[in-house]
C-alpha cells in the first residue's frame, strides 16, 4: 500500500528520503534542506516531481532512519508555518 | 497480507513495524484539515503524507518511542480530523461577522483629512468672515 520512502544506508551511511511533491512542495524541501545544512552533507537527485534527498549526518551519533523521519517532520512545519498548504490545493482545484 | 497487518476502519495498522496508514478521502475532509492535524502529531510521530490528493490520501504515522500504541495514534488522527473539519467550517461561517466587526474598530477613531477649500491661516479655527468684520477678541478693546 505505502513504498518505502526514507531509507537508509548504514554502509554508507547515508539515508534517502524521497518526496511526492504533490504533496510536499520543491521550495519547501529546499528550505529543508538549507535548515539541515548545518548537521548534514546534503545532496538532492530524481526529478522535478519525485526528488530524492540524501542526507550524509557530520556527526555518528545520528540515527539515520530517525534522521529521514525527522526530515519529513521538518517539511511538514515548514508547510504548515509558511503557508503552503493553500498553493498545494490550488494545484489540484 | 501479512499477520501483523491488519485493518480497522479506515487504518492499516502494522503491529511489528509499529506504525499506521490512515486512508483519508479528500472530498470528506480538505487538505488543509489534513495537514492541520497532521501538524499536531510531530512531537509525538513522524509524518509521511503520500497518495493521490484528489482520491485518497495516505498519511503514514510512526510513533517515536516504541511505548505509544500506533492504532490509538490512528483512533487520534481521526478525532482531530473532525476538531479541524469543525474549526475550519465554524471559521468560514463567522468569516462575515469577523471582517465587519474588524472594519468597525478601523473605522472608530476615524483620520478627518483637512479639506483643501479650507485656507491655512497658520491658526487653528478658521472661521468664514465675507463681510470682513470680524476681529479677535480682546477684552480692553
Amino acid at each position: 500500500m505505502i513504498n518505502m520512502k526514507v531509507i537508509a544506508n548504514e554502509e554508507e551511511k547515508h539515508v534517502l528520503i524521497s518526496f511526492d511533491t504533490k504533496f510536499y512542495p520543491y521550495e519547501c524541501i529546499y528550505k529543508a534542506i538549507q535548515d539541515f545544512s548545518g548537521s548534514c552533507f546534503s545532496n538532492i537527485k530524481g526529478n522535478q516531481e519525485s526528488p530524492i534527498v540524501i542526507l550524509k549526518p557530520k556527526s555518528d551519533e545520528i540515527n539515520l532512519h530517525n534522521l529521514g523521519y525527522e526530515f519529513y517532520n521538518y517539511v511538514l512545519g515548514i508547510i504548515k508555518n509558511e503557508g503552503k498548504v493553500q498553493d498545494i490545493i490550488k494545484k489540484f482545484e | 497480507m501479512e499477520d501483523d497487518v491488519f485493518t480497522i476502519d479506515n487504518l492499516e495498522i502494522h503491529k511489528k513495524d509499529n506504525f499506521v496508514i490512515i486512508s483519508v478521502n479528500p472530498k470528506m475532509y480538505s487538505l488543509e484539515v489534513i495537514y492541520s492535524a497532521a501538524y499536531t502529531f510531530i512531537d509525538r510521530a513522524y509524518i509521511l503524507i503520500e497518495g493521490n490528493p484528489s482520491e485518497e490520501v495516505l498519511i503514514q504515522i510512526r510513533p517515536k518511542t516504541s511505548n505509544i500504541n500506533p492504532e490509538i495514534l490512528g483512533r487520534e488522527f481521526n478525532n482531530e480530523l473532525l476538531n479541524y473539519m469543525v474549526y475550519m467550517q465554524r471559521t468560514l461561517k463567522s468569516q462575515s461577522i469577523r471582517e465587519a466587526i474588524m472594519l468597525r474598530v478601523l473605522n472608530i477613531n476615524p483620520q478627518v483629512k483637512p479639506s483643501s477649500s479650507v485656507p491655512n491661516t497658520g491658526s487653528e479655527v478658521y472661521i468664514e468672515d465675507p463681510e470682513k468684520i470680524a476681529k479677535p477678541w480682546r477684552p480692553h478693546d
